[in-house]
């Protein structure tokens, strides 16, 4: 599966299958009832909406690995807490708080992970991404809570995250990239 | 059943303390990157936590779905909209450390009389 996702012709139409299979979950799911004829509905409803509606059949660049992405939620869960705590301190604590911009360099070059590994920073309480710079693989972050100089701390972070993430969606040729394939 | 209620309350208690520490945030904070650290993280782990107290206290398959749906897509969209508003206020360089770049509250002062940003 490299390239392109399955995707056969119907009436001259290309139908991907991973949106179709995307599309029946979330219809089963929404039914809150796994039966014979919700699987069926959702599996017809995604592929009349994926023949109506023709998308570019393109690889999204993301493969999911069990283990690794269960790894990477749980850090992710943690992060979450951590920093909601260290936040929610200084929004209580009289006085401005501690913030500065740090530029990390990433070493991905795949796009789709890096819009992941962005949509987790974001999500993070105490760190924000305010630039990103594709071509040279930079993101510009607003840090805040951390006393003193973070640069390093939020560096050893972003890379850690990365880590996590290209071992959790990383293509083969992605994880390669980084050694830990 | 009843048996996780007392947990599920502790957790809409916490939701609701991150969404009003949220607000807190937005007023005490001078700059727009600061709030929108406010105004969008505690938000997340907030709605996420009501969802949480919302399954607990009708913990079926059938409840879980429709709920996981609603907190994934909060969290996509947050990061979107952080992103965005964070990448407009840096451009405009609000970040300085002196002065209010016009998102302050508003004053008592008539209108029109606000000093331009």
């Amino acid at each position: 599966m490299n390239g392109r996702p399955p995707a056969p012709r119907v009436l001259g139409r290309r139908v991907p299958l991973p949106l179709v299979a995307w599309l029946a979950l979330v219809w089963v799911t929404l039914w809150g009832d796994v039966s014979p004829g919700n699987v069926l509905g959702g599996i017809a409803a995604g592929a009349v909406v994926s023949w109506l509606l023709p998308l570019p059949a393109l690889d999204p660049g993301i493969r999911l690995r069990p283990l690794p992405l269960a790894r990477f939620l749980l850090c992710f869960g943690w992060d979450l807490v951590i920093s909601t705590v260290r936040v929610v301190f200084y929004v209580f604590r009289p006085g401005p708080p501690p913030a500065q911009l740090v530029r990390v360099r990433l070493r991905t070059s795949s796009e789709p992970l890096t819009v992941l590994i962005m949509t987790a920073l974001a999500n993070v309480p105490g760190s924000l991404v305010v630039e990103a710079y594709l071509a040279e693989r930079c993101l510009m972050l607003h840090v805040l809570g951390i006393p003193g100089d973070a640069t390093e701390k939020v560096r050893e972070d972003v890379t850690a995250l990365e880590s996590r993430v290209v071992a959790a969606f990383g293509t083969r040729a992605d994880r390669e990239e980084l050694g830990t394939a | 059943m009843s048996a996780l209620d007392p947990l599920a309350g502790a957790c809409l208690l916490l939701g609701a303390v991150l969404a009003l520490s949220a607000g807190a945030g937005l007023v005490k904070f001078r700059h727009t990157l600061e709030r929108m650290h406010a105004g969008t993280k505690p938000q997340v782990g907030g709605v996420l936590l009501v969802l949480l107290a919302m399954w607990l206290h009708r913990p079926t398959w059938a409840n879980a779905g429709p709920l996981a749906l609603v907190g994934l897509s909060q969290v996509i969209t947050v990061a979107v909209a952080a992103y965005t508003m964070a990448r407009a206020a840096y451009a405009r360089d609000s970040s300085r450390e002196d002065e209010d770049d016009g998102t302050s509250l508003p004053s008592e002062e008539p209108p029109g009389s606000s000093p331009e940003s």
